[in-house]
């Protein structure tokens, strides 16, 4: 028997060490995390491993966060796809952002790690209810 | 029209004075012959007189040869003839008298010397009177009697009588006893005389009255055409003088004209002069001053005193001009009763009024009820105007010429004149007012702009230098959290406690900059507050907790009193941010209260005007000095005392927590006594207005 394969995460951030505290924090936790330093590329990884969730800084090079979000939701394979943001930016100015693409959380930079899992599981369990 | 009339009326009684007197000169003319005719008449009669006398002369010329007798006769003949001439009237009274004489004399001597009774009966001398007496009366009869002439002699002293018994005598003694001829003769030529000349007086009477009854009622008329013509001289002398008022009046008419043409080009021209002026700045102090001189100069007065009322928070004396070197006056002369002066303006301005004083010695002044008159006399002036200045409703000031020691009688031109530049004064004022205020508002939107755009850039550069730093900082709490979680606190407790003070460090790291961007996000209204239903009491004491490390290490004591029950310490708001409220202020009292100091954090329900929480926090720490609380909640403040006592700090966090409290419809106020300690109150309503569904908080 395969070990127990955890939901798959794809993170996206230009900041290699916050993708590197999110991988090992989120790795520990029996998540598959797939790490993005731009936003193409984790358009790419999303449409290639259909994560549960996909967690993206809003500003990366490429493709802002949002751009990508926009993307999936353009794209119906990808309608399984939770999709959170991360920023250091409150996210007061892109409201109306966060309704339309159905963005489940947003997170403010610095995060707790902890808080970190917790949300992700959150966010799985209300996608998962909601199939 | 007039004139023209008058003039036919004098020309029409001259016509009708001319044609008159044609007409009376054909008249006078025949009046004239008329007068010649009956002259002529009279000569004739007078003329016929003196045939008659000739009559005589002749007879006594036919004598002359005769005798002496005779000769006495003839001499008797010549008395009657100055006798006859005498009736006549042509011989004066005096020589009738020295005639009268003589006459007597002769006859006298010829009775009384020489002639004797012989010679008077001599026959010559007889004869001879006899021949004269008959040649006479024609029959010769006797003389006298001797009687008679004694009677003669002695009697009468009647001239004419007188004479008729001399003459009587002279012709001898009638003989015969018969009547006298040669008396008879000259009583009939008497007679004769008398009647001709009875109907020469008769004719004369009646030329005189003809001519007095023709001269009369020609002279009636006469008088009627003078009194006509008198009355034409008066009309035409009245046209003349009519005229002459006319021409007089008509001349005064042209020097008036002449002179207010005058006048007028004077005032359009010196209103144009000060106008130029007056409109040659927008800064009111310079048209104040152009406005003084310009009407100082031009009405040539002693003084100009301009009054502002708009240009200046209150009424006062602006500018002055002066004629000659003379002090100036007393700005505080006026404004003791400036607001007299304004409301006296104001009604003046109110009613189009002004004051003109011509002399103010002639004007009681000082029973007036409004004082400032009497102020303004005490500028020293004798003759004075004050005229107000405003525009619409607006009242600008006043302006008030004067002479120092004349007396002046203003003339309407200068009051037109002053009453024109202050007119214009007030528009350029106004104008001038609003350039400069169109001048503000633009520089005004222009810092605006200015403002904004460099608030834009700080926020936007806080923003980004917050997301700068965020970003490292999620990576140094991320992984000291997940290393903290690895580490045995007892195990290795120095690790421990040396993580700790790494984390501890990192969140206020990220406190502070959360402080920092509020305020920017509050800016662009990026704060969205998460209303639940809070309790405050709880909050508070979980705080507490929370800093009793710092209380601990700062040598403080804390203490909490609830003074309403907990379930009255509800209120709805965003726990985040109220707890944002009470770390700043439970942070700050610590911080700034020295070590020993105590720390007092009260919570009660207030019901007074609607139902809020008070939250008082009281420390005995360094204290604000008075002169700085204006500044308190403005971002960046320290105050000079924590700064003195080195505190270190940003200056955001009250700043911050004004405007939580405020996003919570709350108030916050304090009072502090510079080294006694500071008490911070926060007042938050129980209900928040624009929450709809509260959440329970935990």
């Amino acid at each position: 028997m395969n070990k127990k394969v955890g939901p798959k995460i794809v993170v996206a951030d230009d900041d290699r060490d916050i993708c590197g505290l999110i991988k090992m924090q989120l790795t520990r936790h029996g998540f598959q995390v797939f790490l993005a330093d731009n936003g193409v590329t984790a358009l790419e990884l999303i449409s290639e491993h259909k994560p549960a969730v996909a967690l993206l800084d809003i500003m990366m090079p490429k493709l802002s966060g949002l751009e990508v979000a926009r993307k999936i939701r353009d794209d119906p394979t990808n309608s399984t796809v939770s999709i959170m943001l991360i920023s250091a930016r409150s996210s007061g100015r892109i409201e109306g952002d966060l309704d339309e693409l159905d963005i489940v959380d947003y997170i403010t930079k610095p995060f707790s790690p902890i808080d970190l899992v917790e949300r992700i599981n959150g966010a799985i369990k209300r996608g998962e209810s909601q199939d | 029209m007039r004139v023209d009339s008058v003039a036919n009326a004098d020309d029409e009684s001259t016509n009708t004075s001319a044609e008159n007197f044609a007409a009376r000169r054909g008249q006078w003319i025949g009046v004239g012959a008329l007068v010649l005719l009956l002259i002529a008449f009279a000569v004739v009669l007078f003329r016929n007189a003196d045939n008659s006398i000739d009559d005589l002369q002749v007879l006594a010329n036919d004598a002359s040869s005769a005798s002496n007798v005779m000769s006495t006769q003839q001499e008797s003949l010549q008395f009657a003839s100055s006798f006859e001439r005498w009736l006549r009237g042509s011989t004066t009274r005096t020589n009738l008298d020295v005639r009268r004489q003589e006459l007597a004399g002769k006859l006298a001597l010829r009775d009384h010397s020489g002639a004797t009774t012989e010679e008077k009966l001599s026959p010559e001398y007889l004869s001879s009177l006899r021949s004269l007496d008959g040649y006479i009366v024609g029959t010769p009869s006797g003389l006298l009697s001797p009687d008679e002439q004694d009677s003669i002699r002695s009697s009468s002293d009647s001239d004419l009588n007188k004479f008729i018994m001399l003459a009587s005598k002279m012709s001898g003694t009638d003989t015969n006893g018969g009547i006298d001829p040669l008396a008879t003769l000259f009583e009939k030529e008497i007679a004769h005389q008398k009647s001709r000349n009875a109907a020469l007086l008769v004719a004369l009477a009646l030329i005189f009255l003809v001519a007095g009854f023709i001269a009369f009622t020609h002279l009636r008329e006469l008088k009627r055409i003078r009194n006509q013509m008198e009355i034409e001289r008066q009309r035409l002398d009245e046209s003349n003088v009519a005229l002459r008022q006319i021409d007089n009046e008509l001349q005064l008419r042209l020097d008036q004209e002449r002179v207010d043409r005058a006048e007028s080009e004077w005032l359009n021209t010196t209103v144009r002069s000060i106008s130029l002026e007056l409109k040659s700045s927008i800064v009111p102090d310079v048209i104040a001053e152009s406005l003084v001189e310009g009407l100082g100069k031009a009405l040539g007065v002693d003084v100009v005193l301009f009054y502002s009322f708009a240009e200046h928070p209150m009424p006062r004396l602006w500018k002055q001009w002066h004629q000659k070197s003379e002090p100036e006056i007393d700005e505080s002369v006026v404004t003791d009763h400036e607001s007299d002066l304004l409301r006296l303006v104001e009604h003046l301005w109110n009613r189009k009024r002004k004051i003109i004083v011509n002399d103010s010695k002639m004007v009681n002044i000082s029973h007036d009820p409004i004082p400032e008159l009497a102020a303004i006399t005490q500028m020293g002036a004798r003759s004075w105007m004050l005229v107000p200045v405003g525009a619409g409703a607006q009242v600008i000031g006043c302006a008030a010429v004067g002479m120092v020691d004349a007396p002046r009688v203003w003339s309407a031109s200068e009051i037109e004149l002053i009453e024109k530049v202050v007119s214009e004064v007030a528009d350029v004022f106004i104008q001038s007012r609003l350039f400069r205020q169109s001048m503000q508002i633009a520089e005004h939107d222009a810092e605006v702009n200015r403002l904004v755009e460099l608030d834009k850039i700080k926020n936007d550069l806080i923003e980004n230098m917050n997301h700068e730093l965020r970003t490292p900082l999620t990576s140094i709490i991320g992984y000291l959290e997940v290393i903290m979680e690895d580490v045995d606190a007892d195990g290795e407790p120095e690790m421990a406690s040396a993580l700790a003070a790494v984390q501890r460090n990192a969140v206020r790291l990220q406190s502070l900059m959360d402080n920092m961007m509020r305020p920017s996000r509050v800016n662009f209204h990026d704060v969205r507050l998460n209303v639940v239903k809070v309790n405050i009491g709880h909050l508070l004491s979980d705080l507490a907790d929370s800093l009793q490390l710092g209380i601990d290490e700062s040598g403080v004591t804390m203490k909490l009193r609830m003074e309403s029950p907990l379930r009255d310490l509800i209120i709805d708001g965003d726990v985040l941010q109220l707890e944002q409220v009470f770390v700043n202020l439970m942070s700050n009292a610590i911080k700034y209260t020295p070590r020993g100091g105590a720390i007092t954090v009260s919570a009660r329900r207030v019901n007074t005007a609607g139902k809020f929480v008070e939250v008082k926090v009281r420390d005995n720490g360094i204290g604000i000095p008075p002169e700085e609380f204006p500044n308190v909640f403005q971002r960046f403040f320290r105050a000079s005392t924590a700064t003195k006592a080195s505190i270190p700090g940003f200056g955001i966090g009250l700043s911050l927590v004004n405007s939580i409290v405020q996003e919570h419809h709350g108030t916050i106020t304090f009072d502090s006594t510079v080294g006694k300690g500071t008490v911070f109150t926060v007042t938050l309503p129980i209900q928040h207005l624009s929450s709809n569904s509260v959440e329970e908080s935990t």
